[in-house]
């Protein structure tokens, strides 16, 4: 990619994040998209956690789980790392069609990790309280953009081996 | 490959993360960041309040330089200088960058609790606005968006170095052929592309400070802004700073406030200047403006007594 191209990958990129962060404050969205889907990352990790032997209760986006108690509040619902991985498919120069797929597999694969993660917190609560900082704020949250990033490079590398299949086929 | 890089990154992470605590590094580094933060906020603010940034305290602003420390380590593909020449200049904008971070809590904080203790309004609601977004997207999205550019930034440093390192290979072993030299006179294209995107980026830096200068200039005959100006004189006249009082007290009289304590306070430091016109004038301004009885009793008393001062051997 050349320079310009490069920068304008990245303008694009902050753009993007911009315009993510600019909708996570229209009251609509927040209420119609984000406490909703929200709520279901309690309901599910509550369910996950229950059905692994972790007595578990949501209450719409408070999980508890014997003393403890977690609110799942805006970041810890996968919508920030969601936001990196889409923005960052949307400003790499790559055809429609590949880059709606790496949106709906990103998008699958993120929220699900992002589920496991707060099954993680809600056992990490209940039994190591005093490890709860540690894991909410340093592991997991490097940990999930550690995955929307490789989730990134997986699909870079799909995009670019299709681009050679696509030039191969038409030398062909 | 680059994956791999950045698993063994975040296990290096978390491996420098335990000593990193024990050492006290993120109290360490947000001190650091307080100390540059304080050191451009006091001298420059808009409203001469904040004398130390003492309460403020960031945490995990250091997780993303115990990252970058730690993709600097994996970064194999780079020798050690290149390293250096990528990764400092990295280092060196995240710093600024929590910097800005910590000026944008800092305005967001003080604009709610002068609003909630003190009812005084120093960002207007749609100022606060961009001002929370912005804070928003620096902090709460920003401790996500650091070391995803990172990690990012390692991957293509890295690709680059082993596609250049390849290309060198196959250099000597089939070195290319000689570019067509330029030809003379005038720029070359890229030198066009260049000068065209100096010339933009130039133009919207002017249009941009103009339009920052023009809205600096509305906003200070904003009455609501005025209002905050005579307040927050007010508030340094009861704390006995009187220069600093004054200087908001003068501001607010250009931006044409219609608070009589302005008016009487200011008469009061220019009698006491020796300025005894002066107080009359703005006395006598003051009285206009006043709209209860109690307000024209004390400038018609304050007046009475500079008078037979004046008058007096």
């Amino acid at each position: 990619m050349s320079r310009g191209r490069t920068a304008g990958v990245i303008v694009l990129f902050m753009a993007y994040l911009a315009v993510g962060n600019l909708l996570f404050f229209v009251p609509l969205v927040d209420q119609e998209i984000i406490q909703p889907w929200t709520r279901v990352n309690a309901k599910a990790s509550a369910a996950i956690a229950s059905g692994l032997g972790v007595e578990t209760r949501a209450a719409g986006t408070v999980v508890s789980s014997g003393q403890a108690g977690l609110n799942i509040m805006q970041g810890c619902n996968g919508a920030h790392a969601l936001l990196l991985l889409l923005s960052s498919i949307l400003a790499f120069p790559a055809p429609w069609s590949r880059r709606l797929i790496g949106i709906v597999t990103g998008t699958v694969v993120l929220l699900g990790i992002n589920v496991v993660r707060i099954v993680n917190l809600i056992v990490v609560a209940r039994y190591f309280p005093d490890k709860l900082e540690l894991f909410h704020l340093a592991i997991w949250q490097t940990l999930i953009v550690f995955i929307a990033v490789a989730l990134f490079l997986v699909w870079g590398a799909f995009v670019a081996s299709r681009s050679t299949a696509d030039i191969g086929a038409d030398l062909d | 490959m680059e994956i791999v890089r950045a698993a063994v990154a975040f296990v290096v992470f978390l491996a420098v993360l335990a000593p990193a605590r024990w050492v006290g590094l993120g109290p360490l580094y947000g001190k650091a960041v307080l100390v540059v933060a304080q050191a451009i906020v006091v001298p420059t603010q808009h409203f001469p309040l904040l004398a130390k940034l003492d309460n403020l305290t960031l945490n995990n602003l250091e997780h993303v330089v115990i990252l970058t420390f730690a993709l600097f380590l994996v970064s194999t593909n780079l020798d050690f200088a290149s390293r250096l020449s990528r990764f400092g200049p990295a280092l060196a904008v995240i710093f600024a960058y929590h910097v800005i971070v910590v000026i944008l809590t800092i305005k967001v904080q003080a604009t709610q609790e002068l609003l909630t203790s003190m009812n005084i309004l120093v960002l207007s609601p749609a100022e606060f606005r961009v001002v929370d977004w912005l804070r928003y997207f620096a902090y709460d999205l920003g401790l996500e968006i650091a070391p995803f550019v990172m990690l990012i930034l390692t991957s293509a440093w890295n690709l680059t170095a082993s596609r250049e390192q390849r290309a060198g290979v196959e250099n000597r072993a089939c070195p290319p052929r000689k570019k067509k030299r330029q030809r003379a006179g005038g720029p070359s294209r890229s030198g066009r592309r260049h000068l065209a995107a100096a010339a933009i980026g130039l133009g919207s830096l002017v249009v941009f400070a103009s339009a920052a200068v023009l809205y600096g200039r509305w906003r200070e005959t904003e009455p609501r802004h005025v209002e905050a100006h005579a307040k927050i004189g007010h508030l340094l006249w009861n704390s006995h700073k009187d220069a600093l009082a004054e200087a908001q007290y003068r501001i607010a009289l250009a931006g044409r406030t219609t608070d009589p304590e302005v008016f009487y306070n200011l008469a009061g430091l220019e009698t006491r200047s020796g300025n005894r016109d002066a107080a009359l004038r703005l006395l006598g301004q003051g009285a206009r403006m006043a709209h209860t009885p109690e307000w024209r009793a004390r400038f018609q008393k304050a007046t009475v007594v500079i008078q037979a001062r004046s008058t007096s051997p």
